[in-house]
């Protein structure tokens, strides 16, 4: 399991690599950030003077190469725009994210875990439509046309809720439910035809044959089994609220990282969307490793030795 | 005995620290407003982002020498100079005004001063305000501590508008802080104190009781929390649900509701932030005059106003906006006129029209590419074939810079109201005439700015203007309405024609 462990963050160190030369690679060829730091009426002379102030002048290798190097020593370099260490700005927005994706994923799992098994157990009645509903709405809204609607709902016309920025619970409520309805409708699919599959198994019927509580049957003997793909599509889904978070809090004006690379982006604030590919990547590495090392507890078929 | 000497020292102390609260309590409104704008500050440190959002917000923290009358754009107003006068054409003595504090309770004095311009001054550590003095001003000397002499490398008109965007930073607070710390909680001598930043949350301004400029303080804000929000609905929904006190970049659609809803209203103002469509003069077909001018005759801007933007707008001939030191009132409008159109471009050898690419920002003006489609609209019907490209800002900017089109929709809006600041950056050779530029109007813009003479450099603006017209480099269109929605706790204010909200004109209720 130690090797197995030991060459997965082999793998996620190549990777993150790849990571930093294709973005570095994609933002160079996006265009020069120099003209949009300045002035709209900045004289090419003026540009010029900026782009060698900040090393842009210089060949991409090599321009890459001293990135790599302060890399190395753990520095992210410096946001052209808001003059500061990247690694300032990414702790004082990632923390914000990491809250409402972990909450948004609580709220996604369970909503969908209760909604896919009772679906699958009460094939074709009330509860079943309702999650068929909830699947096929969840996946089919835009995320930031939801956030509308709820800021309009909610927010406007029933004026429960706050409409945006972080501040107490009540500021959560909306974001989470914006950021994780995908999530919940994916996964109430996938649960539901899961388990509507391991219910006509033999093992089932054996189950019932024994005389089991059909509680006993449903959550000990039918969840389990049909858990491991919901396992995957979950593990996947914690990238998802990631890069879900994007739309989330720009609506939101929400304080994470995802509305920081956004305005990174269109502000081509080189460091700062390196360091936020830099985070989503460990991160979603992360994630995905642990996942495949979850497989390993519930299904003792699978063993990484 | 002992005992009641204390009660009566006690009682003393508590009557001075009652009397002291209500002294400096009582100066005050009590009320706390939140201001919300679309985009966030890069950093505090006001010599290092120049979006005018962010500028607006170190005009209440920072003061200049000198401040724009909106009223009469030639005419500054004191701010931390109370005077000046020309000892030659490119030196210019300001008696600074005495007895300011900054905010951390030094003195302000024209070592400050000197520092401000040696910090944008220094070519080998350029701030991104540099661009807007550097070219300018040669240096700065301190005369006494009270006095300061400013040197430009040559007669410049437009000075005092200039000087406006530079923010008085304190050299020894800056020094002791350094630039990074600088940045995210600075010092100034401003209306209000920056208190705290929680980055991607909010900006919290507390009330500078000392500051020299109050009128009425008691009906100003104590505290104004500065939030920006991206997403215009969001914008909308918290004024709503009361969450914003004064939203700006509200469209032009939302007014009725926002009136409609008796709680809220509206404030609108004629802004510097015009627009127009630039022709690359230098190629077929637009480096003939007839086909320009018949791009100008082709647009019904009235009726582009009065549909898409819903009258939130004000036409206008000429390059120069409304509010503009240079505007120039007897410059000839072209009318709406597509039989002239045709006639022109038949005259220049185009019976048939011609197709063309009209570049559109997307989504960075209030109904950029709407706008756009409709000016493609209208051009073929004189038989223009117009294919609308609108890319993301970063991708226009490029190509713009570049000298890549041939037609373009844009917008040009100052930080202060002189129409040299406008044709700058786009029909001045001397500066960055990329699409079009002559000897002629070059000559004539290096007279302007070089006469300090009020009414001899609008004289020259008006034969400049003229000239403009008749050159038609662009299709002249209109200055766009600033549009504030405004929540019942704010009593009354009057936005000025740039994009900047000066809290302490602010009237609360």
């Amino acid at each position: 399991m130690l090797a197995y462990i030991a060459k997965r963050i082999l793998q996620a160190l190549f990777v993150l690599f790849v990571l930093t030369a294709f973005v570095f690679s994609l933002l160079h060829l996006s265009g020069d950030p120099t003209a949009l730091l300045l002035p709209a009426d900045a004289t090419p002379e003026q540009i010029q003077q900026m782009r060698e102030w900040l090393g842009l002048d210089q060949p991409i290798v090599v321009q890459y190469i001293r990135y790599l190097a302060r890399l190395v020593h753990g520095d992210l370099g410096c946001s052209y725009r808001m003059n500061l260490p990247v690694l300032v700005i990414i702790r004082e927005f990632l923390p914000n994210t990491l809250l409402l994706g972990v909450f948004a994923i609580l709220f996604a799992t369970l909503l969908s875990l209760p909604l896919g098994v009772i679906a699958a157990v009460k094939r074709d009645s009330p509860v079943d439509f309702a999650a068929t509903l909830i699947a096929t709405l969840g996946q089919s809204m835009p995320t930031f046309w939801l956030a509308i609607l709820l800021i309009l709902a909610f927010g406007v016309k029933l004026r429960l809720l706050p409409v945006s920025g972080i501040g107490g619970w009540k500021h959560f409520i909306l974001p989470i439910i914006s950021l994780g309805w995908y999530s919940t409708a994916l996964l109430t699919r996938v649960l539901r035809s899961s388990m509507l599959e391991v219910l006509n198994a033999d093992y089932v019927m054996v189950a019932r044959s024994k005389g089991l509580h059909e509680a006993s049957v449903i959550l000990k003997h039918a969840l389990r089994n049909a858990s491991l793909p919901v396992i995957t599509v979950w593990g996947l889904q914690l990238g998802a609220v990631l890069m879900g978070s994007v739309a989330t809090e720009t609506v939101f004006a929400w304080p994470g990282i995802g509305r920081l690379t956004v305005e990174a982006v269109l502000g081509r604030d080189y460091p700062v969307v390196l360091g936020a590919v830099l985070v989503f990547g460990t991160l979603f590495v992360l994630l995905n490793t642990s996942v495949d090392l979850v497989y390993c507890l519930l299904d003792p078929r699978i063993s990484y030795t | 005995m002992i005992y009641r000497r204390i009660v009566r020292e006690i009682w003393v102390v508590v009557l001075l620290a009652t009397l002291f609260g209500l002294w400096v309590f009582g100066q005050g409104s009590g009320i706390t407003i939140t201001v919300v704008r679309a985009t966030d500050l890069w950093t505090a440190d006001p010599h290092n982002d120049t979006q005018v959002t962010s500028q607006s917000l170190f005009h209440n923290v920072f003061d200049p020498l000198v401040r724009v009358d909106w009223n009469n754009p030639t005419k500054p107003l004191p701010a931390l100079a109370i005077s000046w006068e020309y000892v030659s054409d490119t030196t210019v003595v300001f008696h600074l005004r005495q007895g300011v504090k900054w905010h951390d309770g030094r003195d302000f004095t024209s070592e400050d001063v000197k520092f401000t311009f040696d910090r944008v001054l220094d070519k080998d550590n350029p701030t991104k305000i540099s661009v807007w003095i550097a070219p300018i001003v040669k240096r700065v000397d301190i005369i006494d501590r009270y006095t300061i002499k400013l040197e430009t490398y040559r007669p410049y008109a437009p000075l005092f508008g200039r000087l406006e965007v530079l923010k008085i930073i304190p050299k020894q607070t800056f020094l002791e802080m350094g630039p990074e710390a600088f940045g995210q909680k600075p010092v100034g001598t401003g209306a209000y104190v920056f208190d705290e930043w929680k980055k991607g949350e909010y900006i919290r301004l507390v009330a500078n009781e000392s500051w020299w400029g109050w009128t009425h303080r008691e009906k100003r804000p104590d505290v104004v929390i500065r939030k920006s929000i991206p997403e215009e609905f969001t914008r909308y929904a918290m004024l709503e649900t009361g969450e914003a006190d004064i939203v700006g970049m509200i469209p032009p659609e939302r007014i009725p509701t926002i009136e409609a809803s008796g709680r809220l209203r509206i404030a609108t103002t004629p802004s510097t932030r015009g627009f127009f469509v630039g022709m690359n003069t230098w190629k077929p077909p637009f480096d003939d005059v007839r086909v320009r001018q018949a791009m100008n005759y082709a647009i019904d801007k009235q009726l582009i106003v009065d549909t898409i933007l819903l009258g939130q707008a004000t036409v206008h001939p000429g390059v120069c906006s409304l509010s503009d030191a240079g505007y120039c009132p007897v410059c000839m409008m072209y009318e709406y006129n597509p039989d002239k159109a045709r006639q022109l471009l038949a005259e220049a050898g185009y019976p048939n029209g011609f197709e063309v690419t009209l570049w559109s920002p997307r989504g960075k003006y209030i109904k950029d590419l709407e706008t756009a489609e409709a000016i493609a609209g209208q051009l073929e019907e004189i038989g223009v074939k117009v294919n609308v490209y609108a890319p993301a800002w970063p991708e226009y900017w490029d190509n713009f810079l570049a000298g890549n089109m041939e037609m373009y929709f844009l917008s040009y809006g100052g930080s202060f109201p002189d129409c040299d600041d406008r044709i700058g950056g786009h029909l001045d050779g001397a500066r960055r005439g990329i699409y079009y530029n002559s000897p002629y109007s070059d000559a004539l813009i290096k007279l302007e700015q070089e006469t300090l003479d009020p009414e001899k450099r609008a004289l020259i603006w008006g034969a400049l203007g003229q000239y403009f017209v008749q050159q038609a480099p662009w299709i002249f269109l209109w200055d766009l309405n600033l549009i504030y929605g405004l929540s019942d706790k704010i009593k009354a204010w009057e936005p000025v024609p740039v994009e900047h909200i000066y809290y302490w004109q602010i009237e609360v209720r």
